[in-house]
């Protein structure tokens, strides 16, 4: 269903959700950890915790809390402590 | 899922009434059709045991398991009279309660009059009375077996054994892996019963204290047997009781509500748990078992280690809200410290209520950084959205998309939002339509919204899901009518 104008089909994407099995928010945030060291570490995050990347992809907040976490975590692994 | 090396068995602790939480826990494992060869059981897990053991290992027995437990009442299992009260205080006999209460209940249930003609072998641990030694009952009668494993010391009368006085198994050895690991197990599932960790004051009986007291004992041993055991030939698989439990050993009176909550907490084990199957002690990291010990209740470095936890927790959070700041620039120029102690302060919090449930899938620090990070973006989400008002209704959203298309693509544009609005207004109810077009289109964090509507993210987002499935039938089933109507060869 992609659309020749960008913002249309993101919106069209928005609305109708990624395919597929999602976890719910309860869920993402269970495994969360997990996933992102998983990533981290270079191991293949998506089969390891399935639904986890289409949730992210239909939900903003929990696709912010998980930046945030990858982003967090990998600093603290490279840079002094504040 | 991995499949773990068989023979497998189920290892059920004691604990009282804290036994009705091995009901949800069996759902689990039943639900997942892990299935015992074998069942070693003590105390109040022996009375479980006796009852799955004689049955089909299904979800149905399960269910048989916890309408029995809702029914529960202390009075039946240990109707204490004044009187044999009494001649027990005073000397004339060595238990406070005639057991018939307990008996009339672990018999009419049994199924099977010996031990070793149980569909699923069990094997129950009950102690010498005089010598104190360990025993393991494998053949003989299973009620007396039962009665015995259960014989709660100065509770219940000692069950005679051939020419032994027997007493409650939790006494030697409460959650008996190590007789699991010797009958040649190679997978071992462990429920136990947890113990009240979250109790407003000390029991007021001497009874309950006394139980409470061994229960604590118990989960001591079980938690070194845990370390000892998990190797590379045996599995361990110890699912978490939950937590936090204020109910104690001796309270009969929450059993339906035990229940319930055992049933729920069967549902977070089967989403957690068996995700990845856990070995607990093998798989934690040396640092996060370090910090699980130290912030553990009977530590003695506890409080040094929560405010070091607290320092950390205070960094994640003045790192989640400065990213914040930068996205929302209505926000700078603000202080916004206090409201990172407020977060690492409630992430803290959260994280020693749930210390239980860490599974040692990630690193410990990891697993505390994400509830220190999700409660500085919540509150800054909130803030940045405080008096602000919520792009709730569906007019919004087609201006919203007009203004941002160009203008050779307006005629496409118009029709495809035709399409789309009139979708969303025949196919979703108001409450979807509202939900949808604020998260999805009007950026609302779905948090934000949760607050405003008096719900949760959970619920909300069931909402948006269930939107969109809709949405996807109607347009699958457009194009699949514009496929219909196109000729063979033409192009659309």
């Amino acid at each position: 269903m992609t659309r020749s104008n960008p913002i249309l089909d993101r919106l069209l994407r928005m609305l109708v959700g990624p395919p597929g099995p999602e976890l719910t928010c309860e869920q993402c945030f269970e495994e969360l950890d997990r996933y992102v060291e998983l990533q981290l570490a270079g191991a293949p995050a998506d089969t390891h915790v399935p639904g986890m990347r289409a949730h992210l992809e239909g939900c903003p907040a929990c696709a912010e809390d998980y930046e945030s976490l990858v982003d967090f975590v990998a600093l603290q692994g490279t840079a002094p402590a504040d | 899922m991995e499949r773990l090396p068989s023979p497998t068995a189920f290892v059920l602790s004691g604990g009282g009434s804290l036994g009705a939480i091995q009901v949800g826990m069996l759902r689990a494992l039943y639900e997942r059709d892990i299935k015992p060869d074998l069942i070693v059981a003590t105390s109040v897990g022996a009375i479980n045991g006796a009852f799955v053991a004689s049955r089909p290992q299904t979800m149905a027995t399960a269910d048989d398991l916890a309408a029995l437990w809702r029914d529960a009442r202390r009075r039946l299992v240990f109707p204490a009279g004044l009187c044999g009260g009494l001649l027990g205080l005073l000397g004339a006999r060595s238990h406070l309660v005639p057991e018939s209460g307990l008996r009339r209940i672990v018999s009419r249930h049994a199924g099977r009059d010996r031990l070793e003609e149980l569909a699923t072998p069990l094997h129950v641990v009950a102690v010498d009375v005089v010598s104190g030694e360990e025993q393991l009952l494998s053949t003989g009668p299973v009620v007396d077996a039962v009665m015995a494993s259960a014989a709660i010391p100065a509770l219940l009368p000692p069950v005679a054994w051939g020419d032994r006085a027997l007493m409650d198994g939790a006494i030697a050895n409460n959650t008996p892996i190590s007789h699991a690991v010797r009958l040649g197990a190679r997978t071992i599932y462990v429920l136990p019963t947890g113990h009240a960790c979250a109790l407003q004051r000390p029991p007021a009986s001497a009874l309950g204290m006394a139980l409470h007291a061994l229960s604590l004992l118990t989960h001591s041993r079980l938690i070194s047997d845990i370390e000892f055991y998990s190797g590379a030939r045996t599995k361990l698989v110890v699912l978490p009781p939950p937590c936090p439990l204020a109910v104690t050993p001796i309270d009969f009176g929450h059993s339906g509500e035990l229940v319930e909550r055992a049933l729920n907490h069967g549902l977070v084990v089967r989403s957690a748990t068996f995700s990845a199957i856990m070995s607990t002690g093998e798989q934690l990291d040396a640092e996060s078992r370090t910090w699980i010990a130290r912030l553990g209740v009977r530590s003695p470095d506890r409080e040094a280690a929560i405010e070091e936890l607290r320092i950390l927790l205070l960094r994640a959070a003045r790192f989640e809200i400065r990213r914040r700041l930068a996205a929302s620039p209505h926000l700078r120029g603000g202080d916004y410290d206090d409201l990172a102690h407020q977060s690492a302060n409630d992430a803290l919090v959260a994280i020693l209520a749930k210390l239980g449930d860490f599974r040692g899938d990630s690193r410990f620090t990891t697993w505390a950084y994400k509830f220190a990070l999700l409660e500085a973006a919540v509150k800054i989400r909130r803030r940045a959205w405080q008096g602000r008002e919520l792009p709730l209704e569906a007019e919004s959203w087609t201006s919203m998309a007009d203004q941002r298309s160009q203008p050779h693509q307006e005629v496409e544009t118009k029709q495809e939002l035709a399409v789309l609005r009139s979708a969303i207004e025949s196919k979703l109810s108001p409450h979807q339509r509202e939900v949808l077009v604020a998260v999805a289109l009007g950026g609302v964090p779905i948090d934000v919204l949760a607050e405003r509507l008096n719900t949760t993210r959970g619920a909300l987002y069931k909402t948006i899901h269930d939107a969109r499935r809709k949405l996807r039938a109607e347009f699958a089933q457009r194009d699949a009518e514009v496929e219909q109507y196109t000729e063979p060869g033409t192009t659309r």
